[in-house]
């Protein structure tokens, strides 16, 4: 491969995961507002009742002490899909870890469908799912005992802009950086193989016509 | 942005200087980095060792501004494209890079021997602008460990107000600059191996530590030395191997064998196994100088310099590193712990006790000791239940893995000079393994205090520093294959392209970018911007040179006193017995533990001693108050309901001390002698109490918004 076909294929491995981005969000923009429009994605606001609490005493819809050091807010069935848990706690002191876990087919809840929060800059963590089925949700507000929270926000499938779709993690940002480039690394050595293999087959049967 | 800004100016400086030496010298820019960055932590130490640290910075910086004009002057004539070679490229922007993500996320220290050790001594060095072993602290400080880390992140805390973030923007420079040294002989047309190249390099760190996805992974987020430490080792190897792929000369290593040796007391084993390694390598597989015998006297001379330069950088950096703590008043014939032997006696009883003769007197006091961390050793290096220490798994898993590497690249290379440079350091490098690893048993066995298997803490992070940079090492020999040619139709390019695919798929699958440096979650710094946040508040009310005493009822293992020391530097906090909980024995219950008992007079004759101005009332408890209660001029009311949490200590005359005698003594079965004396405190202080309860008040200050 010379120079001008590396970029272009280092160029063409970019420009295609970029499209892979783009259209992946549209779409996911398409779905939800096609759900929204028929009724399985919808806006929800919880309270401490209106969601399953262990380890925790609710003294009202907004106020809620933990009891134990495992406490956990279950929302389970859910009603239509979840795409993202917005959560804003003000806590009495410091809550130690907040995390969000998932369910999916049935399985119980495991460490592997666990996700972090993003912090925003109005104080919330953003908790954003992946798609597809999921059965339940459970959120550890915290792992202290003795803790007393109060809900300022707690939305599940807060309205979305268009643009929010296209909010680039680092993950994101990383995986793009790496994986093309990674891709067209492989994909050039694929081809300077077979091209190699091409020519030595050529030189065979040039030989043998002589 | 202003933060950004100060940051990123010494590491401009940095890379203005690499383009320099590279321009001017015609070499390529790949190999700078790793030169300068080194260069650079040795220039400091031995500034700050001679008490100019800060002068040495702003000369550094002009340098740096000179460089930037020079090269601006020559920018017509040309001839920058060996200067812009992918390695130097790729230093630069990724140095960029995380300097930006570091100054927007602005992570924090938050493990344990950030706080006892590098990020205190990091700070230390900032606030102080000098070695952190000279530098003022309220406690038994380990200044005995080598100042290289500390002392290179100084620069880029140079300006402005130190940050935690910026301590590890300038370690993982340090580590970019070994990724540029791994690419050194590659151009921009071997793309298709830089690409994997670059990606192994990153993940090099990863693979050599034992990773769970559901906790958060803090390789390139950590000032601990011994990951850097191996990476820069393998720097050696990456350096060299490629530098003589370019017949360039191996003097230069000189720079980053002697930043080996500052890293860590373990340093300068490490560092000579690398130049061991080196040697052997150039007294059989140089062939720089073409197709003259390799033990020509034209050659060999050369050769023999190069080696007896690499040796005595070591040896010269570790003895001046030692006069220098000699001169502050550390004991450097011994190597402390529980046998006091001098670094050479360790091994010498140790190799004796190894190979089966019988080790001297002295020795023989740990020949049990030694049987068990042996045996305990060699099942930890063998596959087995909880033997995971690293991705790749045990250590025998490791070694065969790198063997597996090593293999494949002498098996398919072209360059037979290079097939027995792979074998070589296959066979070196195996030896220096396992010399290391015997080293690391004589030291469980001679200076940790521990009995037993319990003697072997931290067994992990000590050895994966000689697997990190032997993979590194690996992994240069394979792309160096790739380079050179493969036998069958670029099979070593297929190879490293195969490799680095796998090991971004169990990074995937182990790591998850979304729990490492990549995308942590804000969460993990929650406690300890809470933390910063409370003791700044404290810390506001204290003048520069008060000394405070801390007292937190619910730190039983003393980790919130290291944590507060560390957020207290530049002010002191007093020794306060390495934190712990505090009560009187008079208050105490037959069942209570606590770590430190002692009566009402006998604190207040150790706020004395120990020159106190302050007492920080962290967290307290009901025994606390039930046994220091009558020390508080107002009863301790102000810090009950949470008004303040800081008190002053007034002193009234010069109060009189007395001994502490065997009746006031809670656990008597561990603080008087067999002669039924009271013994000193493990500090080594005396037991005193004051004859007065009137000369020593603690006084409530008031803080704005109250303590809470």
């Amino acid at each position: 491969m010379n120079k001008k076909q590396s970029l272009r294929l280092v160029a063409a491995c970019y420009l295609l995961v970029l499209t892979a981005w783009v259209g992946s969000n549209i779409f996911c923009f398409a779905q939800d507002a096609y759900r929204r429009a028929n009724g399985t994605l919808q806006t929800q606001e919880c309270t401490f009742e209106s969601v399953i609490c262990t380890d925790m005493e609710v003294e009202s819809p907004t106020v809620a002490t933990t009891t134990g050091v495992d406490p956990q807010i279950i929302l389970k069935p859910l009603q239509g899909a979840v795409t993202e848990v917005r959560l804003r706690f003000t806590y009495s002191r410091y809550p130690g870890e907040v995390n969000l876990y998932y369910a999916k087919n049935g399985a119980p809840f495991d460490n592997r469908y666990k996700i972090w929060g993003k912090a925003q800059n109005d104080g919330s963590y953003l908790f954003t799912l992946p798609r597809g089925k999921i059965d339940a949700i459970r959120i550890d507000p915290s792992n202290l005992a003795g803790i007393t929270m109060t809900i300022e926000n707690f939305t599940l499938n807060a309205p979305r802009s268009f643009f929010a779709y296209f909010k680039l993690t680092y993950e994101q940002l990383f995986a793009f950086l790496l994986l093309p480039g990674f891709a067209a690394a492989c994909l050039g050595y694929g081809f300077s193989v077979f091209l190699n293999v091409k020519q030595c087959k050529s030189n065979k049967e040039g030989k043998k016509d002589e | 942005m202003l933060v950004f800004l100060q940051t990123i100016l010494p590491f401009a400086a940095l890379c203005a200087l690499c383009a320099f030496v590279a321009y001017r010298f015609h070499l390529s820019g790949a190999f700078m980095p790793l030169l300068m960055t080194c260069g650079t932590m040795l220039y400091l130490v031995f500034s700050g060792y001679l008490g100019l640290l800060r002068p040495a910075v702003w000369l550094y910086l002009l340098c740096g501004a000179a460089a930037v004009f020079y090269l601006a002057a020559h920018a017509k004539k040309g001839g920058f494209q060996k200067v812009f070679a992918p390695g130097f490229v790729l230093f630069c922007a990724v140095g960029v890079g995380l300097i930006l993500l570091f100054a927007v996320r602005q992570p924090m220290m938050q493990e344990w021997d950030e706080f006892s050790l590098w990020g205190t001594a990091a700070k230390l060095t900032k606030e102080n602008n000098m070695i952190y072993s000279a530098a003022p602290i309220g406690w038994y400080f380990l200044g005995t460990q080598k100042a290289g880390f500390p002392t290179f992140s100084y620069l880029f805390n140079f300006f402005g107000e130190y940050a935690a973030w910026r301590v590890y923007a300038a370690y993982d420079i340090l580590l970019v600059s070994v990724w540029a040294a791994a690419m050194g002989a590659l151009s921009w047309k071997h793309w298709k191996i830089l690409v994997p190249t670059a990606i192994l390099m990153f993940l090099l760190p990863y693979f050599c530590v034992y990773q769970r996805d559901i906790y958060c992974n803090f390789t390139y987020l950590s000032a601990y030395g011994d990951i850097p430490m191996g990476i820069l080792m393998g720097g050696v190897f990456a350096w060299y191997y490629h530098a003589k792929h370019k017949q360039i000369p191996a003097w230069p290593l000189c720079f980053i064998l002697g930043a080996v040796t500052l890293c860590k007391d373990t340093g300068m084993p490490l560092a000579l196994i690398a130049a061991g390694i080196v040697t052997v390598d150039l007294l059989f597989c140089d062939d720089r100088a073409g197709n003259q015998k390799l033990f020509s006297k034209k050659v060999l001379l050369p050769k023999l310099g190069t080696m007896f330069a690499m040796f005595a950088t070591v040896a010269l950096t570790f003895q001046m590193s030692s006069r220098y703590l000699v001169s502050l008043g550390s004991d450097q014939s011994s190597v402390g712990g529980v046998s006091d032997f001098s670094p050479v006696t360790v091994v010498l009883e140790g190799l004796k006790m190894l190979f089966g003769f019988a080790p001297s007197a002295a020795g023989a006091a740990f020949a049990d000791k030694f049987n068990v961390i042996r045996d305990e050793m060699v099942r930890l290096f063998l596959p087995g239940e909880l033997h995971q220490i690293t991705m790749i798994g045990c250590g025998l898993f490791v070694l065969l893995f790198i063997w597996a590497i090593l293999i494949l690249t002498a098996l398919l290379t072209t360059d037979k000079i290079h097939r027995r440079s792979t074998l070589l350091y296959g066979v070196f490098s195996t030896l220096g393994f396992f010399a290391y690893y015997a080293f690391i048993g004589f030291t469980y066995v001679f200076v940790f205090k521990n009995e037993g298997t319990a003697s072997i803490i931290d067994y992990n992070r000590y050895i994966n520093t000689y697997y990190v940079a032997w993979l590194c090492g690996a992994l240069v020999l394979l792309v160096l294959g790739a380079l050179k040619g493969s036998r069958i139709s670029d099979a070593l390019t297929g190879v490293t392209l195969v490799l680095c695919g796998t090991l971004l798929f169990r990074f995937y699958s182990l790591v998850q970018p979304q729990l490492c440096v990549i995308d942590y979650p804000d969460s993990v710094y929650t406690e300890y911007v809470q933390l910063h946040e409370n003791t700044a508040a404290v810390t506001r009310k204290i003048e520069p040179d008060a000394r405070t005493y801390y007292i937190n009822q619910k730190d039983h293992n003393g980790a919130n006193w290291f944590k507060n020391s560390y957020e207290f530097v530049p002010l002191v906090l007093a020794y306060s017995h390495g934190g712990g909980i505090f009560g009187s024995p008079a208050a105490l219950q037959p069942t209570m533990q606590v770590n430190n008992a002692m009566s009402v007079a006998e604190w207040a004759a150790e706020l004395v001693t120990q020159q106190c101005d302050y007492v920080y009332l962290d967290e307290t408890d009901a025994l606390f108050w039930n046994s220091y209660e009558a020390l508080f001029a107002d009863g301790g009311d102000a810090a009950k309901t949470g008004k303040t949490k800081l008190y002053a200590v007034q002193i009234n005359g010069k109060p009189q001390l007395l001994p502490v005698t065997a009746d006031e003594v809670y656990f008597k079965d561990t603080e008087l002698s067999k002669d039924g004396k009271v013994l000193p405190w493990k500090s080594g202080e005396e037991r005193q109490k004051i004859a007065n309860m009137h000369d020593v008040t603690l006084v409530p200050v008031e803080m704005e918004g109250g303590a809470a």
